[in-house]
């Protein structure tokens, strides 16, 4: 594990993917936003970089849902800290 | 038109005028097939054409236009859907609305890209239409028959089995002309907006039967249609998201929908409910308890849907088509049900009935909603006890809707005008939009872009995407994108489901394989700009024909619960309102519309190749 001493856990879940739901847990430095989160998810999981996030564009890919802690997020600039869930649901609706 | 015709299209549009019962067929020059395309897209052109303002949607010169596209009838997943364009009568606008199934390929089968119905029959009357031939058959026998005992009726008279004959039409609520009933064909697929089914019972067709026939869709390159349709499917199982629609339908939304605050929960007075009741209501638990058949769409693979039968509970037994999320929703949480096979029972008494569910969701929660506050009392609803999760008081309700009964027959004018006549407190809770219908079957006050484009597009449901919004709460982003993308008129005029399409979501290539199929059934060089500004030309022409027939920029907001703010769950806090104007702001200025009166400017109308418009509304 990492030696920085100011890295708390951030659970991450994302649903929505093929049949087993994807559920990481990943490092996160003090002060980090969900977008930095997004990033590491991104450069370890290819499948969740078709699915949420284009780390080129370093936007979200689809509409998609970002809840943090139970509550719909803003912006992915907002920080998160030790024991925050973030789940990512993509929207799929109409007709 | 004399001269070649393109491949991909039957060749003939049939118009029936029925106040003399008189068939004829046209034709449609290319240059307009290729600039409206057909379906959505050449319905409006033809509405715009044919009905002037004074029109209602009640009167003879009134159009309902069933129309199909270029790639309808390929063997290719989707191709089984057609479009609904008319006068409709909620909102006394255009209207655009699909179904899948399989009458989109039965219909080109039988010879034709379009059936037009104008005037008003002086008898019940049903259309058959096989081989190339047109042919108006009495009807006066089905009068009063749900839409499943209707398309059983006419296959045994015509001596078609199951799958021999695509049946489309209305139920009691379109006879009754109930302002809400909708279109239902192959038991339980609905072209569900904007009372199509009350223009088609006003109209006295109770339905349109077509036959599978021998005919069959010449394109230039079946080959590549086959391979692009092949491609598509594999993408589809494999795409990570779309592919839980072919694998499970689209049920699994229940419980994603409850974590982002958009599942509407009793009349949007609350967004919490509890996860395990609601988890009830997807696949994945409901396939352990109900009996499924497989029950599949033209030439689609997937596992989307089903017929269901009911094995535990009070409804032990009931057999249906599957619901869908919208009809799951709208059966339960929305009207506080908690039995899964109520509401199966439910959304099968819609259907039957030809009641579009959005519609009697938001209707029968808003009631149930005046009765727990003592709006509405015993005395009132004809001794129905309208309280939450009430079901059977609810079907009883639907019947008495249908038939305009009693309590019934104010009910039948939608959830909008229902308020209206309750009045007080009343209006304060009913969820619609000033347009005149109800929202479909989501919260859309934490989804800005579906409540933006509710308010904003001209079809009577929605007209905008697939759009990517990296933050959903973004007004700039929300409304320039809503006002850029266009697509879903350009896929509803071709008429492919958007399913196996995948173009619901934003599917890298999704839109350009729609563009190379056209090329392969047409031989055109079609390209994804002229895709794009299809689209856009779609939504200015229904944009200028509501101005002219009176739906101005005063109706494009929500009713005050339809636009409330979120008080707890997910979305607690994020209210549409206090950014509403700032966010039409910007969708007419990039959508190139004048923001006070609502007009598209004449240089968008020239962008978009609508310039014979100008005059019209300059």
């Amino acid at each position: 594990m990492s030696s920085h001493s100011q890295s708390v856990m951030c659970k991450v879940r994302v649903e929505m993917l093929r049949p087993e739901r994807l559920v990481l847990e990943k490092e996160i430095g003090e002060g980090e936003t969900v977008k930095d989160l997004l990033n590491k998810v991104a450069t370890t999981h290819k499948e969740f970089v078709e699915v949420a996030f284009d780390l080129q564009k370093q936007k979200l890919t689809g509409e998609m849902a970002i809840v943090l802690n139970g509550q719909l997020l803003n912006a992915l600039e907002t920080k998160i800290s030790n024991g925050d869930v973030v789940i990512l649901i993509p929207i799929l609706a109409g007709g | 038109m004399a001269g070649t015709y393109p491949t991909g299209y039957a060749g003939k549009v049939l118009r029936i005028n029925l106040t003399n019962e008189l068939i004829t067929e046209e034709r449609v020059d290319e240059a307009t097939l290729r600039k409206y395309l057909g379906g959505t897209g050449l319905g409006a052109k033809i509405l715009y054409d044919e009905v002037p303002p004074e029109i209602d949607w009640d009167h003879p010169e009134n159009r309902l236009i069933f129309g199909l596209g270029p790639l309808n009838g390929i063997p290719v997943a989707g191709s089984g859907s057609y479009s609904v364009v008319t006068k409709g009568t909620l909102t006394g606008g255009g209207t655009s609305t699909q179904a899948n199934g399989h009458f989109g390929a039965y219909l080109k089968f039988s010879g034709y890209d379009a059936v037009i119905l104008q005037g008003i029959a002086k008898r019940w009357l049903y259309l058959y239409v096989h081989d190339d031939t047109a042919e108006l058959r009495d009807a006066s026998h089905l009068v009063g028959q749900d839409t499943y005992e209707s398309e059983e009726l006419i296959k045994k008279e015509l001596g078609m089995k199951e799958k021999e004959m695509s049946v489309v039409g209305i139920g009691p609520g379109g006879e009754n002309l109930v302002k809400f009933a909708c279109i239902v064909g192959d038991k339980g697929h609905v072209a569900a907006h904007n009372g199509v089914g009350a223009v088609m019972g006003v109209k006295k067709i109770k339905a349109i039967a077509a036959a599978r026939g021998k005919g069959r869709v010449e394109v230039v390159d079946g080959e590549r249609i086959s391979t692009l349709g092949k491609e598509m499917i594999e993408t589809w199982k494999n795409e990570p998201t779309q592919s839980q629609v072919y694998r499970g339908g689209t049920s699994f939304l229940m419980l994603n929908f409850l974590k982002i605050g958009h599942l509407p929960i009793k009349n949007l007075t609350t967004n919490l409910y509890p996860e395990e009741v609601v988890r009830k209501f997807t696949r994945q638990e409901y396939e352990k308890s109900l009996k499924m058949t497989p029950k599949r769409c033209w030439a689609c693979p997937s596992h989307h849907l089903h017929m269901v039968e009911v094995t535990e509970g009070p409804y032990k037994g009931y057999v249906a088509e599957e619901p869908d999320y919208e009809i799951w929703s709208e059966t339960s949480t929305l009207i506080d049900n908690q039995d899964l096979g109520a509401s199966v029972m439910l959304g099968d008494t819609m259907d039957r009935l030809g009641l579009d569910g959005n519609e009697c969701g938001w209707l029968i929660s808003f009631v149930m909603e005046c009765y727990e506050k003592g709006i509405l009392t015993k005395k009132d609803t004809d001794g129905l006890e309208m309280t939450w999760g009430n079901v059977e008081a609810a079907r009883e309700m639907l019947h008495k809707i249908a038939k305009r009964e009693g309590f019934g027959n104010m009910l039948a004018e939608g959830v909008k005008r229902s308020a209206q006549e309750i009045g007080g407190e009343a209006l304060n809770i009913a969820v619609y939009s000033e347009k005149g219908h109800a929202p479909r079957g989501h919260d859309h006050r934490p989804r800005w872009s579906e409540q933006l484009d509710y308010a904003t597009g001209g079809v009577g449901t929605i007209e905008s995407g697939p759009i990517a919004i990296s933050d959903l709460f973004d007004v700039d982003e929300v409304s320039t994108k809503l006002a850029r993308v266009k697509f879903r008129n350009f896929v509803d005029s071709l008429v492919m489901c958007m399913f196996p399409t995948m173009t619901m979501h934003v599917t890298p290539g999704s839109i350009e394989r729609m563009v190379e199929m056209i090329n392969a059934a047409t031989g055109w060089e079609f390209t994804k700009e002229e895709a794009e500004l299809h689209g856009q030309r779609i939504a200015n022409l229904m944009r200028v024909f509501n101005l002219r027939h009176g739906i101005g920029t005063d109706v494009e907001r929500p009713s005050v619960r339809y636009g409330s703010t979120p008080t707890d769950g997910p979305a607690e806090g994020k209210g549409i309102m206090p950014h509403w104007e700032c966010l039409l702001d910007n969708y007419y200025k990039v959508i190139g519309w004048d923001r006070a009166s609502g007009r598209p400017l004449r240089e968008t109308l020239k962008t978009v190749g609508l310039e014979e418009i100008i005059p019209d509304i300059w």
